[in-house]
This record gives C-alpha cells, sequence and structure tokens, in this order.
C-alpha cells in the first residue's frame, strides 16, 4: 500500500443476494418488511426491490478497511447513509488517503469512503480513522 | 404521533456474546470467506459496533412500538458514528446501555416529512468501554 495523502485504495465489491438480507434480519432481529417483503417497499414509495439493512453496508466499508489495511485497528467510523441499498445490486466501495500522522509510534490514517452500485454514487459516505 | 417524551430515555440494557456461528454469518453475508485465515481468529467483526442494537433491552419492533411508530412506514437508519477502543472477541459476553438522546423533525423533497431520532449506545466488557455509537434514525411520518 502506497501510504500517501491523495492515495485511491483498492476498490471492494459485493453482489447483495436475498439470501444475505434474510440472513441480517436475523443477525439484528429485525422485523421490518422492507428487507423481506419487495410489497412493503412498494408502499412507502422507495421502489420495488428489497432494501439491505444499513449495517451490512457498513460492513462493506469495514471489509474494504481491512481488504486494504489487514493489519489494522480501526479507531473511529462516521458513516453517513444517504440512500438504499437493494437486493441484487454491486456494491462498490472506493475512496482515498485523506490524511496520515504519526502517534506513539504509530501510523493513524484518515481515509474517505464511498459506498455506490451501478445505478447510484455516494450511497455510503464514511470518513475513517484506523492505525496501521 | 411519535412519543417524543422518550427524551433522556434510557433503554433497559442487555448483553451478547459473539460465537463463531454469529460471526461467519456475518462474514458470509457480507461476501467475506469464512475459510480465509486471518491474522486473529479470536478477533470478531467490528460491525458488532451495529448489531449490539438488538440487545439494548428492546427489540427494534419493541422500541418502535415504545415510541408509537409504525414500523410498516419503513424506518431507516441516516447516520451511524462508532469510535471503536478495543476488539471485539469471540466468546466474551459484552453489555449494552444507551439512551435516546433527541428527536427533531425535518421535510425532504424525496420522502416528505419525517422525524430524526438520535439516539446513543455504549458496549462494555469488564466495565471496560468497547465502543461509543452514535445514531440517527429516519423515520418517515
Amino acid at each position: 500500500m502506497n501510504l500517501k495523502i491523495g492515495h485511491r485504495i483498492n476498490q471492494w465489491s459485493h453482489h447483495v443476494r436475498q439470501e444475505d438480507l434474510n440472513s441480517w434480519s436475523k443477525i439484528l432481529n429485525d422485523p421490518n418488511p422492507i428487507h423481506f417483503d419487495a410489497n412493503a417497499v412498494k408502499k412507502i414509495g422507495q421502489g420495488d426491490k428489497c432494501i439491505n439493512q444499513g449495517p451490512a453496508n457498513i460492513a462493506y466499508i469495514i471489509n474494504t478497511i481491512f481488504y486494504n489495511f489487514p493489519k489494522c485497528k480501526i479507531l473511529k467510523i462516521k458513516n453517513r447513509l444517504n440512500g438504499n441499498v437493494f437486493v441484487n445490486d454491486l456494491v462498490t466501495v472506493s475512496g482515498k488517503i485523506t490524511n496520515i500522522s504519526n502517534k506513539n509510534e504509530s501510523i493513524i490514517i484518515k481515509l474517505l469512503l464511498n459506498l455506490s452500485t451501478q445505478e447510484n454514487n455516494s450511497l455510503v459516505v464514511s470518513e475513517v480513522e484506523l492505525i496501521e | 404521533m411519535l412519543n417524543k417524551d422518550l427524551i433522556n430515555h434510557k433503554f433497559p440494557g442487555g448483553t451478547f456474546t459473539i460465537d463463531e456461528e454469529i460471526n461467519n454469518l456475518i462474514k458470509l453475508s457480507t461476501g467475506l470467506d469464512i475459510n480465509k485465515k486471518t491474522l486473529n481468529e479470536d478477533i470478531a467483526h467490528p460491525i458488532f459496533s451495529m448489531v449490539a442494537l438488538n440487545s439494548i433491552g428492546y427489540t427494534l419492533e419493541e422500541l418502535f412500538n415504545l415510541l408509537n411508530y409504525d414500523v410498516r412506514k419503513g424506518p431507516m437508519l441516516g447516520e451511524c458514528e462508532f469510535n471503536l477502543l478495543d476488539n471485539f472477541s469471540l466468546d466474551r459476553n459484552y453489555k449494552v446501555n444507551g439512551y435516546i438522546e433527541s428527536f427533531e423533525s425535518k421535510v425532504s423533497k424525496k420522502i416528505g416529512n419525517f422525524d430524526i431520532m438520535n439516539f446513543k449506545l455504549e458496549i462494555t466488557f469488564k466495565n471496560m468501554i468497547v465502543s461509543k455509537i452514535n445514531y440517527k434514525w429516519i423515520l418517515p411520518i
């Protein structure tokens, strides 16, 4: 990994399947029907496909961090969720290094990450701070 | 009508233990290979900062009922910030506490009138803070 401010990290992708949403409903004990019933999504005017759980989208952000920095320790993540990821979407997380500093012989790296799908950009924007 | 008298309402709190099965389910459902060895097999996925939401002493359904909010309106997570002070480990019992900090009323072109619920959680292990989380939930009216 090239540790320079402005360096773009390696992209990470995942194809979202209905079985993933079903797993997350179980993991979160979440009864919200928008995750397993397309009619519930239609009723709230958010399209006609089941909506992925927000924490799953944040897990993709975390997976991208470890894909690029496997030995790191995450300190902070601030996630803004601007839109929905739907079942069958291909999620891609990209981003860049925004700051590098040293503290107590450790390297502190800040990232700005962006989760997009084939149809929408910046569905999740995350500011990350980690120790490499 | 949303029950906004719940500002500063403390959740009953709860506990959770991360076992290998649930950690693997998270890995599998987010595109990770569970057979791929990591540096420390005892460290769990950091997303447990958010999974802890189901250990606040209410289910989400109970929380929305308490708020007098119909879950069929489609509540959505708007923002989540967490500070990780330690790693999550398998087979440890974590405590979760939290409270509702505030409500805000807003209007958007996309979803019309909605309320935002801000709440905070703290996850501890043996009285040491592991993670602090701030949530903003969007509640369409």
